[in-house]
C-alpha cells in the first residue's frame, strides 16, 4: 500500500501539505484526532519493570493449581494422619497413581487442555458421588493403604519465587517469597533478610493484594533474627498478585495500617 | 516473530509465548488500561489481568484469527471490569442518591489509542524518540537535534520515514483515500 502522503504530511506538520488535495470533513477530523493522541502521555508510558515476571510467575502458580502439584519432587513420611486418611483424597487413586499426568509438560502448558481435564474431572466427580457409598469402603481401605505406604505428598516442590523489596520504611529489607501449590492452598515460604525486629506491641503482617481487595497471609515479628517464615494462602498468586510486609500495632484493629515495609510491587 | 508465529507461540500457553506477546503489546494494553483508568497502579493490574485472562484464554483463539484485536477486547473488558469495580466502593450514606448514576468513561478514541501506540512500537528505537520528542515534548526539529547531538538533517530524515510508516500503519483509520 501507497502511504497515505497528505497524511504523512498532516502528522507532522499539522499542516496540509501544499499540492494535495482536501481531505473531507471526517477524514480530517480524524488525522486531526491521530495527531491530538500523539501528544498523549498514555500513548508514551511503559509498564511498570517487572510486571512481566509478576505475570509469568501467576501463570506458573494456576498452571499447577490446574494440573495438581506435580509428583513427589519432594515426598515425605505421611506426617499427617489426617489428611492421609481423607477419603476425598484417596478415592481419587488415578490422580495419585498416574504421575504422568502431572509430570507432563504440554499438558501443564495449556490452560485449554487442563481446563477440559478438570470438565472432565467434574465429570468423573459426579460420576463418582453417584457411586460414593458403594465405594466408600473402599475408599477407606485405599486411605489406610496411603498411611501404612506412606507416600502421601504433603508439598509439592517449589513452584513460584516471588522477590520482594524494602520500602523507604525497610531500605535494607529484602526477602524472597517461594511458593508452593498444596492442596490446601499455597504454603509461601518467606525468607527474610535486612528486617528489623518489630518492637515489643508491634508485629509485622504479610498480604496479598489484587482486584478484589487484600487478603491476610500470617504474622510474624521477627525478633529470632533473620530467617524463614512460614505463611499460608486460601488465595491464588493469579487472583492476588502483589505480596506486601506491613508494620502493624497490637491495638485489635484488624486492617492493614498501610505502613507497607516490603513488597513485591516493582 | 510474525504475527501468526506469535499466535501460534501465545496459544500454546507456553511462558516464552506469552513473554513474547508481552513484549509486543503490553504497551499496548497499558495504553488504553491507563485511558480508562487514568492511574498507573490500577492500569497495571489491567495488564496482569488481561494477560492471564489471555493465557486463561489462549485456548479459545482460533488458528488464523489475528491476535491483536482479541486482545485489545480482554484488555478493554479488563480495565472497564477494575473502572466499576473501583466506581462501586460504597459512599458516605449522606452522599448516597439512587438517582446517581455512574459511567465508564467514554471508549472513543480508545481503539484509535491502542493501534497509533501498536503502530508506535513497530517504529525503530530512533524513529520513536524523534516522534516522542516532536509531538509529546513538543520541540522543534532543531531543537531535537541539539538534544541528540545529531545533524538537523539526520533528524528531518528520521521524522520524515517514522511519519510516513505511521501513516502507513494508521491511514485506515483516517479512512484516506489513498
Amino acid at each position: 500500500m501507497t502511504p497515505p502522503e497528505w497524511l504523512a504530511g498532516y502528522l507532522e506538520q499539522g499542516v496540509q501539505m501544499p499540492g494535495m488535495d482536501a481531505p473531507d470533513g471526517a477524514t480530517a477530523d480524524a488525522a486531526r484526532r491521530l495527531r491530538a493522541l500523539l501528544a498523549s502521555p498514555d500513548l508514551w508510558s511503559q509498564p511498570p519493570r517487572g510486571l512481566l515476571d509478576q505475570i509469568t510467575a501467576s501463570i506458573g502458580s494456576e498452571r499447577i493449581a490446574l494440573t495438581g502439584p506435580p509428583p513427589a519432587a519432594i515426598t515425605r513420611p505421611a506426617a499427617n494422619p489426617a489428611r492421609a486418611a481423607n477419603p476425598a483424597r484417596a478415592a481419587n487413586p488415578a490422580r495419585a497413581a498416574n504421575p504422568a499426568r502431572a509430570a507432563n509438560p504440554a499438558r501443564a502448558a495449556n490452560p485449554a487442555r487442563a481446563a477440559n481435564a478438570a470438565n472432565a474431572a467434574a465429570k468423573d466427580s459426579r460420576r463418582r458421588t453417584r457411586m460414593r457409598r458403594s465405594a466408600g469402603a473402599a475408599a477407606a481401605l485405599l486411605a489406610a493403604a496411603a498411611v501404612v505406604i506412606g507416600i502421601v505428598v504433603t508439598r509439592g516442590p517449589v513452584t513460584t519465587d516471588v522477590v520482594l523489596a524494602g520500602t523507604r520504611l525497610a531500605p535494607a529489607a529484602t526477602a524472597v517469597a517461594k511458593l508452593h501449590a498444596t492442596p490446601s492452598g499455597l504454603a509461601i515460604e518467606l525468607d527474610v533478610s535486612g528486617l528489623p525486629p518489630s518492637p515489643p506491641g508491634s508485629y509485622y503482617q504479610a498480604w496479598m493484594k489484587g482486584p478484589h481487595g487484600l487478603v491476610t497471609i500470617g504474622t510474624f515479628h521477627m525478633r529470632g533474627g533473620p530467617g524463614a517464615v512460614e505463611l499460608w494462602s486460601a488465595v491464588t498468586l493469579a487472583g492476588y498478585p502483589t505480596i506486601t510486609v506491613t508494620r502493624e500495632r497490637e491495638d485489635g484493629n484488624p486492617a492493614s495500617s498501610g505502613q507497607v515495609v516490603l513488597t513485591s510491587r516493582p | 516473530m510474525d504475527e501468526d508465529g506469535l499466535a501460534d507461540a501465545f496459544r500454546t500457553g507456553d511462558a516464552e509465548g506469552v513473554r513474547a506477546v508481552y513484549e509486543r503489546y503490553s504497551g499496548a494494553v497499558f495504553t488504553i488500561a491507563l485511558r480508562v483508568l487514568g492511574d498507573r497502579e490500577l492500569a497495571a493490574d489491567a495488564v496482569q489481568v488481561t494477560f492471564l485472562n489471555a493465557w486463561r484464554a489462549c485456548g479459545s483463539l482460533d488458528p488464523g484469527r489475528p491476535l491483536a484485536p482479541w486482545l485489545f477486547t480482554i484488555a478493554r473488558r479488563a480495565a472497564i471490569d477494575l473502572y466499576r469495580r473501583r466506581a462501586h466502593v460504597p459512599e458516605p450514606a449522606e452522599l448516597q442518591d439512587e438517582t446517581t448514576i455512574t459511567l465508564p468513561p467514554s471508549m472513543e478514541g480508545i481503539w484509535e489509542a491502542w493501534q497509533i501506540r501498536i503502530a508506535l512500537d513497530r517504529l525503530t528505537a530512533e524513529e520513536r524518540e524523534v516522534v516522542r520528542a516532536q509531538h509529546f515534548g513538543g520541540l522543534t526539529h532543531v531543537q531535537i537535534a541539539q538534544q541528540l547531538a545529531v545533524p538537523v538533517g539526520t533528524v528531518k530524515s528520521r521524522s520524515h520515514r517514522a511519519h510516513r510508516r505511521l501513516a502507513s500503519m494508521l491511514g485506515h483509520l483516517a479512512e484516506v483515500a489513498a
